[in-house]
């Protein structure tokens, strides 16, 4: 898993065309025919669990959005929401700018570099569910196992993202800046950290999505509320309806959060007017 | 010379963070909870002289590979005729829409529901994920097949059979090539996830098992060793491509 692992969260919004079949393929995305396939889709869905299987394997449609309106008046769903989010926005935080900072330090330091840039690549292809038992053993069944899994995601793949990003900085902009009078600070504020900006925020948006599956992951092993608990303990109880309630809600919850992340960085590319990362 | 320097600096990277971890974990942190390396490494030669280390490996390894090959096979064929054909991609769109937002780790819980815990619970899990994570990759791989080069062969007289072959294969590879490591990552990461909670064999098992007894040894061992298969699989696929990518590169030349 390197780095490039993002494009798999972000399926939904292909990439646009600019294959040289570019012209013939983007007439095909009709939006009528896509409602209707969804439609469908929705259609095929409650015939299947209407004729082929049982509500405890698969509930149609209808019964799933009733148990999802029922438990939004209910409360329970937006409080695992919350709780989910609320998780994920911590762990985020404080992974992010850990990591930005020990990044941006490794970098100015060659030596403390080369001798942890492997250690940390070794550490990234281990699966984050995996520290998920071992952070339990360590913090308790509390936030702080929930939190310090989404951090220490979160920092790895943003300490490597800015050292990749401070090695792209090109040299003569520096040694510009340096003949030009700038200091350390100067440079490491107005050369390097604007060039490692399309880096980190490419960063930014893979440690989002990672940071969204380590949720569930520790969710779904060892809580007492999120959607990944709610997923996990409607699995024991047998309520295939709940589960699947809380499955869509994870996706619409991955699309948003996906979406929104990265019509920002677009936003932000371009407002810095940097050339794509 | 400067060959030798790069050699000792490899090996000071890898030392020197295994020394710091055994120093930190003999004198300031508790020993039983992070246990130095010297007490894994052990714990790591006695599981795997036992054998039990060998088997729990070859299983998660048959369930990612049978899984990976099977689904990526699926999502290929879907991604190509999608590609060729409008109607299918509309239909298949929406399905690839909300499969690809869901975390896979989610469906976990849903395949145990309907697959029980048996085999067919993890298999079916990494089947699909890799159906639905190579479906848009095969897509864009024969997106990318120039027109202008099908029409060229068959204006030189290339058959059907040897434009597949000859044309399109060479030009989506790389796609599908790439498409195929990312894959195999998340495979590896969800096997994990699966085995951790409904499985009695493989490497997540044996974390969440250590996790029990609170043996946070045996846990390391699992941990360090899905680091190494991670890498490994990752070192291959490099490879793959370093070795494949060059010779359609020369291909693409002649375009």
């Amino acid at each position: 898993m390197g780095p490039d692992s993002s494009s798999a969260r972000s399926l939904g919004t292909l990439p646009a065309v600019t294959g040289r079949m570019g012209a013939r393929h983007l007439a095909m995305t009709s939006p009528i025919r896509q409602a209707a396939s969804a439609f469908l889709l929705i259609l095929l869905w409650h015939g299947l669990s209407r004729l082929v299987f049982e509500p405890t394997i698969l509930p149609s449609p209808a019964t799933v959005l009733g148990r999802a309106v029922e438990l939004t008046l209910a409360g329970e769903l937006p409080r695992h929401m919350a709780t989910s989010l609320g998780r994920i926005l911590v762990g985020y935080s404080i992974g992010a700018i850990l990591g930005i900072a020990v990044g941006l330090v490794i970098s100015c330091l060659p030596w403390v570099e080369e001798l942890l840039t492997p250690s940390l690549g070794f550490i990234r292809s281990i699966p984050p569910i995996a520290f998920v038992p071992f952070s339990i053993i360590l913090f308790g069944i509390g936030e702080t196992s929930k939190y310090a899994v989404i951090v220490y995601l979160v920092f790895i793949v943003l300490a490597l993202h800015t050292t990749a990003g401070v090695h792209e900085t090109p040299r003569i902009r520096i040694r510009a800046a340096q003949a030009l009078g700038a200091g350390g600070a100067v440079v490491l504020l107005k050369v390097i950290l604007p060039s490692a900006f399309p880096f980190i925020l490419n960063g930014l948006r893979v440690g989002l999505s990672l940071s969204f599956m380590a949720v569930v992951s520790a969710e779904l092993i060892g809580a007492q509320s999120g959607l990944g608990y709610m997923i996990m303990d409607s699995q024991t109880m047998f309520a295939t309806d709940k589960m699947l309630v809380g499955i869509l809600c994870l996706g619409i919850l991955g699309a948003l959060i996906d979406c929104s992340a990265n019509e920002l960085s677009r936003r932000l590319l371009a407002r810095f007017a940097i050339p794509g990362g | 010379m400067a060959c030798w320097h790069r050699w000792v600096r490899g090996v000071g990277a890898v030392l020197l963070p295994l020394a710091i971890w055994e120093l930190v974990s003999r004198t300031v942190l508790n020993a039983v909870l992070i246990p130095p390396p010297t007490v894994v490494s052990l714990a790591a030669w006695e599981m795997l002289q036992s054998g039990e280390l060998f088997v729990h490996i070859m299983v998660s390894l048959r369930r990612i590979f049978v899984g990976f090959a099977l689904g990526s096979t699926v999502g290929i064929a879907i991604g190509v005729l999608a590609a060729w054909n409008r109607l299918v991609w509309d239909l298949v769109r929406p399905l690839v829409a909300v499969c690809s937002a869901v975390p896979p780790v989610a469906l976990i819980p849903l395949a145990m529901t309907w697959f029980g815990i048996d085999e067919t619970a993890r298999l079916f899990l990494i089947t699909y994920l890799a159906a639905v994570l190579m479906l848009p990759n095969a897509m864009s791989g024969v997106r990318n097949i120039a027109p202008i080069r099908i029409r060229a062969a068959r204006s030189l007289g290339a058959r059907s059979k040897q434009i597949y072959l000859s044309v399109m294969l060479p030009d989506a590879f790389p796609f599908i090539l790439t498409g195929l490591r990312v894959t195999l990552g998340f495979c590896f990461m969800v096997v994990v996830a699966a085995e951790m909670i409904g499985a009695n064999s493989g490497v997540g098992y044996v974390i969440m098992q250590s996790r029990h007894y609170a043996m946070t040894t045996k846990m390391f061992v699992g941990i360090l060793l899905l680091g190494l298969m991670g890498i490994a699989f990752d070192a291959l696929f490099r490879r793959l491509l370093a070795t494949s990518l060059p010779r359609f590169a020369v291909e693409k030349r002649t375009s």
